[in-house]
């Protein structure tokens, strides 16, 4: 099993699904208290992670878009660490990148140097310190300043101040102490000061320590419980919280989906209604879910969304002349009943019950399927206008063969109760003239219709610990755990749960989580489980 | 375009002793066997979705069973089939090869046929055995890469750009690149550049040559330098596993620097003139069709000036309007274009699409084509010692992978060029699908084509990928995978 399912899949639960191809559950899933703390992995910054600290580092300035060729997402998230390595053509664009920035750091060094140009190398040998203490994250000793500024003052000499400021800088955002995450760790192998306040603001902000972390590692105000409670406190009140919130959620709800959908333009659809739909789930999630301290009931059952002039059609409301926080139709609950979900999971003349279906499956309830055989036709004829079928029937006879209803009798019935909503997330009563059934099944479980599958999912334990394990996987850089690190995800699916399902808590109970700031092996003290 | 040729051999570092050809398979020795002095380039052009079969072929009333082959040079051109007609002006420099099959993907139990396609047609491998993140497991690195490593080690005066990647609405997901694996990691997914400007910029370093040396272009090598030396030095927890990222990661900085150090006394051509837009800046197909005449202006003075020995060019989806549709090109069209849906109602529109669909991807080969062969070299021109070779994911709209369509334009002095091969379905299937039978016949396997590309570029491995492969009658011996295409060599 690759190491980064391991965190989701330890906290799913086994179901067996007769002849499904695919991984469902760990059956090596075992509670029990943490182990010795593991080994840090080596983490190259992600290009979300990597632009936000070039934003941070230089907040005074504005720069070009930085080239990065998409990185792997073998498992949902862009900052896996095994799949961060370093590629030929990053390596250039890392290059490229740094001349862009260092280039526009010169033009502009009054903004940026924190003394004057005119003291020549004494300034260049500040700005050196300065920069990267922020930029690798930890002071520097003078061994290791030695070499920049030995380069600084060899261009200074050469040429000038501004060739010797460019060059430097170039260099020092191509160092690996910049590009990778390089924990100095503590003698007893624990994470040191500088290593905690990476690790938190990664995870909640997904960028670089500030100011306040910093000097808090350096006054080792960053060990006990309370110091980083306080921290966490403070960093979730601050605006970078819903970067990190969001860097989590778009790629958990997959929303990049819809820029790989087109519908009909006689439809409606448009670059527009596309980017309105990215708007859409955007003000949902920061507004609705995040900045009112949602819960998991809040992004399943919310009857509050946001409409704007181009998706208003959708919901068979008036147009507004700009963006409309509205209470929805009674219809309508929560995240899988807006437009963007629901677009985004169909095909251009048809939804599709089968994308619907896997995204519950997989994104809610860690149900991971496997692919189809191999030499399956997977594409779903037009029915015969003679014979009129539903969207419904017509995928129930594409998929009607015993080999293909090993998977299919799960994911269908899960997709099937989306059926009064179009492949624009229109609400519909008839399909083709006939009348839509809407039921389904997950298990020994029976729905009818969308309502009843979100009543479903939000008690079910099995989407609350799916959803702690998507967010422990992204919160750990996919970085392998072990049943050594059971208490870990014993104890924030214990917080979760005790918080009602608080997805801001549970950024906090993973931020503040010692196992995870690798500063002790387990809690001190056990809350809400087991030892 | 001005091309210095004596400049070129220096700078490529091909004198006369480099031009030898390791010798051959014997099955090779009976041909001619490449053209003395003549220096082998290769572009890799990959187009999802296949061929609608009806519209490409031209059986020229020969069977469609059977191993056979013409003199393509002998068709006139208003009889080439409706998705070739673009490539008939090379009709004496052109092969077409029918009746192939990715045995590897077919064998691959892993994916849809899209997936299994992307990582066996260059790799020449099945997929990793792994049903996790089933689209992206190739267990190979794919023959672009394979033949920028083995060209390294035969010229060192090659640099990283011996291979370039680039790609036009593309994305990297559906491709077929995968690179050398990193240390302690799989076969991963090779990025490709989408951006002429960011291929300009890596090509020439120090700009267009004609305004004066900026000093910290010229200190560019010493400043990577300076980064390589910092990955050497590392502090810090690090597993040995860790410690390998950081060195492959300094062994490519290092590998930049030479190539900064190499390409700033290279002046070979005049840097062409490209357009580069961001995305939504001009529309879809205007931003197309200028991005694929600047990448084929820099894939020209690459090849032509001996910074670079292979090309890729991936590409997307042209849109569905400028083959004559709208909506969506995958489900409305491609599929649907197969014989299987031929009762359904948007069949014969749907052929009408993908033939002009393929007609397309033809047709920019067509530009490079003929810009290459307007450019003189010992022993002919560019387009003769460039292997333009077209492929695809699958086959047809079925998701098949045989009968697997292989179009090569150029390479004449290493290719028997001006034919059109027909293979027979002679070996047994590879599939390990419950309802094939055992004794199933699939098309011969398309690993000899890789082998034949590999060997006509100087590469004397015998096998792409992996030397055989198991059919699914498990009783039956393996399928020998090793050996080049019979005829296809020169």
């Amino acid at each position: 099993m690759a190491r980064s399912l391991d965190i989701a899949a330890r906290v799913s639960v086994l179901i067996v699904l007769g002849g499904c191809w695919g991984t469902i559950g760990d059956p090596e899933n075992t509670s029990g208290p943490c182990g010795d703390i593991p080994e840090p992995a080596l983490k190259r910054l992600s290009h979300t992670e990597y632009r936000n600290t070039v934003r941070d580092l230089f907040p005074k300035l504005t720069f070009p878009t930085l080239q990065l060729a998409p990185d792997p997402t073998p498992h949902g998230f862009d900052n896996d660490s095994e799949s961060l390595y370093a590629a030929p053509l990053l390596v250039t664009q890392y290059n490229d990148a740094a001349g862009k920035i260092a280039r526009e750091v010169a033009l502009k060094k009054t903004m940026v140097l924190p003394c004057m140009a005119s003291a020549g190398a004494t300034c260049g040998h500040q700005f050196i310190a300065d920069l990267t203490a922020r930029a690798f994250r930890r002071p520097l000793a003078d061994a290791e300043l030695a070499p920049f500024k030995t380069m600084f003052d060899t261009y200074l000499a050469a040429h000038n101040f501004d060739v010797a400021l460019e060059l430097t800088t170039q260099a020092i955002l191509q160092s690996p102490q910049f590009l990778y995450r390089i924990e100095t760790g503590t003698p007893d192998n624990l994470s040191s000061p500088y290593d905690v306040a990476s690790r938190l603001s990664y995870f909640l902000w997904a960028t670089m320590p500030d100011a306040e972390l910093f000097s808090a590692a350096a006054s080792n105000q960053l060990g006990d419980a309370d110091q980083i409670a306080a921290q966490a406190d403070r960093m979730l009140a601050d605006p970078r919280a819903l970067d990190g919130f969001m860097t989590f959620t778009r790629q958990w709800l997959e929303t990049s989906r819809i820029d790989r959908i087109t519908k009909p333009s006689s439809e409606g659809w448009s670059e527009d209604v596309r980017a309105a739909l990215h708007e859409e789930a955007d003000k949902f999630l920061s507004e609705i879910v995040f900045k009112r301290g949602g819960t998991l009931s809040d992004f399943l059952l919310s009857n509050k969304a946001f409409i704007g002039p181009d998706t208003a059609t959708f919901y068979g409301l008036p147009a507004p002349a700009a963006w409309t926080e509205i209470t929805l139709p009674a219809d309508r609950r929560g995240f899988l009943m807006q437009a963007q979900f629901l677009s985004a999971t169909g095909h251009p003349d048809h939804p599709s019950p089968v994308q619907r279906g896997l995204f519950v499956l997989r994104n809610l309830l860690c149900v991971e399927l496997g692919s189809p055989p191999a030499g399956v036709n997977m594409s779903v004829p037009a029915p015969a206008p003679t014979m009129p079928l539903t969207n419904r029937q017509n995928y129930e006879q594409v998929t009607a063969e015993e080999l293909c209803q090993s998977c299919h009798k799960v994911i269908n019935p899960m997709g099937f109760v989306f059926e009064q909503y179009d492949t624009f997330g229109r609400r519909r009563m008839t399909d083709t003239g006939l009348p839509i059934d809407p039921s389904g099944r997950f298990g020994t479980t029976t729905f009818v219709g969308p309502h009843d599958l979100l009543d479903f999912l939000v008690s079910s334990e099995q989407v609350h610990k799916c959803v702690v394990g998507k967010y422990l996987t992204y919160a750990t850089g996919g970085q392998k755990t072990t049943s050594r690190d059971q208490c870990l995800v014993d104890d924030v699916t214990a917080d979760f749960a005790a918080s009602g399902g608080s997805l801001t808590g549970m950024m906090k109970s993973i931020a503040t989580h010692p196992r995870y700031l690798g500063t002790a092996a387990q809690r001190p003290t056990p809350i809400g489980g087991k030892p | 375009m001005t091309l210095r040729r004596r400049r070129f051999l220096q700078a490529a570092g091909l004198g006369a002793g480099s031009l030898l050809l390791p010798s051959l398979s014997g099955r090779r020795s009976v041909n001619a066997g490449p053209v003395a002095g003549a220096v082998p380039r290769i572009v890799f052009c990959f187009a999802e979705h296949g061929v609608v079969r009806e519209n490409w072929a031209m059986p020229r009333g020969n069977p469609d069973a059977g191993r056979w082959d013409y003199d393509l040079a002998a068709v006139p051109d208003a009889e080439f089939s409706q998705s070739l007609a673009p490539l008939a002006p090379f009709k004496d420099n052109l092969i077409v090869i029918d009746g192939l099959s990715i045995a590897t993907g077919i064998g691959d139990p892993y994916g849809d046929g899209h997936a299994k396609g992307w990582n066996a047609a260059l790799t020449g491998a099945i997929a990793r055995e792994t049903i996790e993140d089933v689209k992206s497991n190739a267990s190979k690195p794919s023959l672009d890469q394979v033949l920028g490593k083995a060209l390294r080690a035969q010229d060192p005066l090659l640099t990283d750009l011996v291979t370039q990647e680039f790609g036009i609405y593309q994305y990297n997901f559906h491709a077929l690149l995968f690179g050398e694996p990193s240390p302690g990691a799989p076969v991963a997914r090779l990025p490709h550049l989408e951006q002429p400007k960011g291929a300009y910029d890596r090509m020439f370093p120090n700009g267009d040559g004609n305004t004066p040396p900026d000093p910290r272009r010229v200190a560019q090598p010493d400043v990577l330098a300076q980064v390589a030396g910092m990955y050497d030095s590392i502090q810090g927890r690090l597993s040995a596993e860790d410690r390998k990222k950081l060195t492959q990661h300094r062994d490519l900085v290092r590998d930049m620097e030479a190539r900064l150090r190499r390409l700033g006394g290279l002046s070979c051509a005049q840097p062409p003139a490209i357009k580069d837009y961001y995305w939504g800046q001009v529309p879809h197909w205007q931003r197309w069709v200028d991005h694929q005449k600047s990448f084929w202006d820099l894939t020209t003075v690459a090849l032509s000036c001996g910074m670079s020995r292979v090309v890729s060019m991936q590409w997307g989806q042209v849109p569905v309007e400028e083959c004559g549709g709208t909506g969506d090109l995958h489900e409305a069209y491609a599929h649907r274009s197969d014989p299987s849906h031929s009762t359904d109602p948007n069949y014969a529109l749907a052929k009408t699409v993908m033939t002009n669909y393929s007609r397309k991807y033809y047709g920019f080969v067509a530009q490079l084509a003929a810009t290459l062969r307007d450019i003189p070299e010992a022993n002919g021109s560019l387009l003769d010692n460039t292997m333009i070779v077209i492929l695809s994911d699958i086959a047809n709209g079925n998701h098949a992978h045989e009968p697997w369509p292989v179009v090569i334009v150029g390479g004449k002095n290493f290719l028997r060029s001006g034919r059109y091969f027909h293979m027979e379905k002679e070996t047994l299937t590879t599939s390990t699908a419950s309802w094939v039978n055992d004794n199933t016949k699939i098309g011969y396997p398309h690993n000899h084509v890789l082998v034949a590309l590999q060997q006509a570029m100087g590469v004397n491995v015998n096998f792409v990928g992996q030397p055989s492969i198991q059919p699914k009658k498990t009783s039956a011996p393996a399928i020998d995978l090793t050996g080049p295409m019979p005829g296809l060599l020169r």
